[in-house]
């Protein structure tokens, strides 16, 4: 298999062609050491979203993780589990296809490091469904919990038409109190060919002394079918009239990394019932997504993916 | 009775390049405190917007709200407001027509999505949300036109040994022909599979033209629990919706997951089996 060349002179995400395969981070300097410090605003990876899912260290590197243009991804850019069971995550998957499909499971620490491989099926059945409760998986593979970091489920058929992907991946997270949901994304691309890769939206946030939306943005890039590249998403935070409340840049995401942003920190603070939160970059793919936290008992109320601005709709047709 | 009248609205929308997005449930019962919340942002041009709810049998409850969104504006609704006079309880679907100024597009699916609120609890805190989106394109040509997933419905015991969870999906027709003058009626077929791949089909679901269904699975499938349990303590499944007679149809869909233990819920829309991308194909 040919590797993927990680050039940090890239100014210009690419895709990659049908042959691209594995890819090394190693060259790319994320830094796991950023796992340790909790509930961190902008500019660093953080843990938990109370800060306390990250141990001081203690698992595999596992090196370059499996990515192939064959190996279509459907991430979660934010995972958790401790130890004693009351907080996890879990992947529902379906395969919906009328062909086997191979099922690839990985997953990152916040910063970037892969920490558990797997195959979970060769020859996943059509019709046949699988839960994989995230911290039993990171157990299993000798990962200490407790963890936050990402996921990616990688599906492939071996003949057919179409990818799992999307279709049949739903992604929960549980604990201590509530249950939350959503189903799986990936970059899938900026078909709209206009100057911003990356477009996310999600039209709400919240900020009470208690809940508190916070944001996992994880570079996504260098999946496969696309260049590994840096990330300095532009983070935009406005009120409903389309004032302008926060406009900032964080500082840069290594491919496979994912940082926590805290919607109050964001905003000073500030009490906003609802707002809405844009994320930009003009080159990197990223994925997003939307917890609101209640800070009396670390539990995520409800999650939201982020919506992609590319994906827009004309006459009967879409982009995206 | 057919509500015509938005009928013949949706296809004058239509013909205007206005894009829909539906949710297939939502509930508003002001006396206990439940409402729904629309939340939309526009990244585009300036879009039109016209929004109907429809109660399960298909009628129009309301007025149709119409508004402009500027770009980088939040449309933020609470849909108890929506209601007539008097009106203290709603269930039903709901539409949301979007037409945009220029050839950028319209917001359609973007950036779309409902909260489900009980005011009773903490201000800040929502049930669950859920993204509405609806089938109306086959993108793959692939039969069925119709063929939504979902990929976990849960059975377990409470620690009293009660049943721990109950599972519910929301469906609502859209009305999508072949040009004729008659729409088909919809007639859908449930199903439900286990861990081991075993499969049991319900009795099609009728849906009245424009209308919906909110329906507790276990009602289509008495004995789910011990189908899905497995360890004797906890289970999972699989759902999957078609129409029984390969019509040329659409559906918004829903499933809602709720833990009575904690009173907790997932909500997620079904996935589209033909929203799906041919293989070696980047967006």
């Amino acid at each position: 298999m040919k590797h993927v060349k990680v050039d940090p002179n890239i100014t210009r995400r690419k895709l990659l062609g049908a042959g691209a395969g594995l890819a090394t981070i190693a060259a790319l300097g994320c830094d796991s050491s950023n796992n340790g410090d909790g509930n961190t605003t902008a500019n660093t990876g953080s843990g938990g979203a109370g800060g306390s899912m990250n141990p001081d260290g203690g698992w595999p590197n596992l090196g370059a993780p499996e990515v192939s243009s064959q190996l279509w991804q459907t991430m979660a850019a934010y995972v958790r589990a401790n130890a004693d069971g009351t907080i996890g995550s879990r992947v529902n998957l379906y395969n919906p296809s009328e062909v086997t499909q191979r099922v690839v499971v990985q997953v990152f620490d916040m910063g970037g490091q892969l920490v558990a491989r797997e195959e979970v099926s060769a020859a996943f059945a059509p019709g046949k469904a699988e839960h994989l409760d995230v911290g039993a998986f990171l157990s299993k593979h000798g990962v200490a919990l407790p963890f936050a970091g990402s996921m990616w489920v990688g599906t492939t058929p071996k003949s057919g038409k179409v990818f799992m992907g999307l279709q049949g991946i739903v992604y929960d997270w549980y604990g201590p109190t509530y249950l939350a949901s959503v189903h799986g994304m990936r970059d899938i691309g900026n078909s709209n060919g206009d100057t911003m890769w990356t477009d996310l939206i999600l039209p709400k946030l919240t900020v009470t002394d208690r809940f508190v939306s916070k944001v996992a943005i994880h570079n996504a890039s260098g999946d496969g079918v696309s260049e590994a590249l840096d990330a300095k998403p532009e983070i935009i935070v406005r009120a409903d009239d389309g004032k302008e409340l926060v406009h900032t840049t964080l500082e840069a995401i290594p491919p496979y990394c994912t940082v926590l942003v805290d919607a109050a920190e964001l905003l000073g603070n500030a009490a906003v019932e609802l707002s809405s939160i844009q994320i930009r970059e003009p080159e990197a793919g990223l994925v997003a997504l939307g917890f609101v936290h209640d800070n009396d008992n670390d539990g995520f109320a409800t999650a939201d993916h982020f919506f992609d601005r590319h994906f827009v709709a004309h006459g009967l047709g879409f982009t995206g | 009775m057919t509500d015509y009248a938005s009928l013949i609205r949706f296809g004058e929308l239509l013909d205007a390049d206005y894009i829909p997005s539906v949710g297939a449930w939502v509930q508003i019962d002001k006396d206990a405190g439940l409402t729904s919340i629309l939340n939309a942002f526009n990244t585009l041009g300036e879009q039109t917007i016209e929004l109907f709810m429809f109660n399960q049998a298909g009628d129009s409850v309301g007025e149709t709200f119409k508004t402009k969104l500027a770009t980088n504006e939040t449309l933020r609704l609470d849909l108890e407001d929506l209601l007539p006079a008097g009106t203290k309880k709603f269930e039903g679907a709901i539409w949301l027509w979007c037409k945009g100024a220029d050839s950028e597009g319209s917001i359609g699916l973007q950036a779309i999505d409902l909260d489900f609120v009980d005011r009773n609890l903490p201000k800040g805190f929502t049930l669950g949300s859920v993204h509405i989106i609806f089938d109306f394109l086959n993108t793959l040509n692939i039969a069925p036109w119709l063929d939504l997933v979902s990929p976990r419905v849960m059975v377990g015991k409470t620690k009293e040994g009660g049943p721990r969870f109950r599972n519910y999906l929301g469906l609502a027709h859209i009305p999508i022909n072949d040009g004729s003058d008659e729409f088909p009626e919809p007639e859908l077929v449930v199903t439900i599979a286990n861990q081991e791949g075993e499969t049991k089909v319900a009795a099609p679901i009728k849906v009245p033209i424009l209308g919906s269904v909110f329906v507790h699975l276990e009602s289509l499938f008495p004995d789910m629990p011990d189908f899905l349990m497995g360890d004797g303590t906890s289970g999972y499944g699989s759902v999957g919706v078609r129409d029984k007679n390969s019509n040329l149809l659409g559906l918004a869909s829903m499933i809602k997951v709720v833990d009575v233990q904690s009173g907790s819920m997932l909500v997620n829309h079904l996935n589209d089996r033909n929203f799906a991308r041919p293989a070696m194909k980047d967006g």
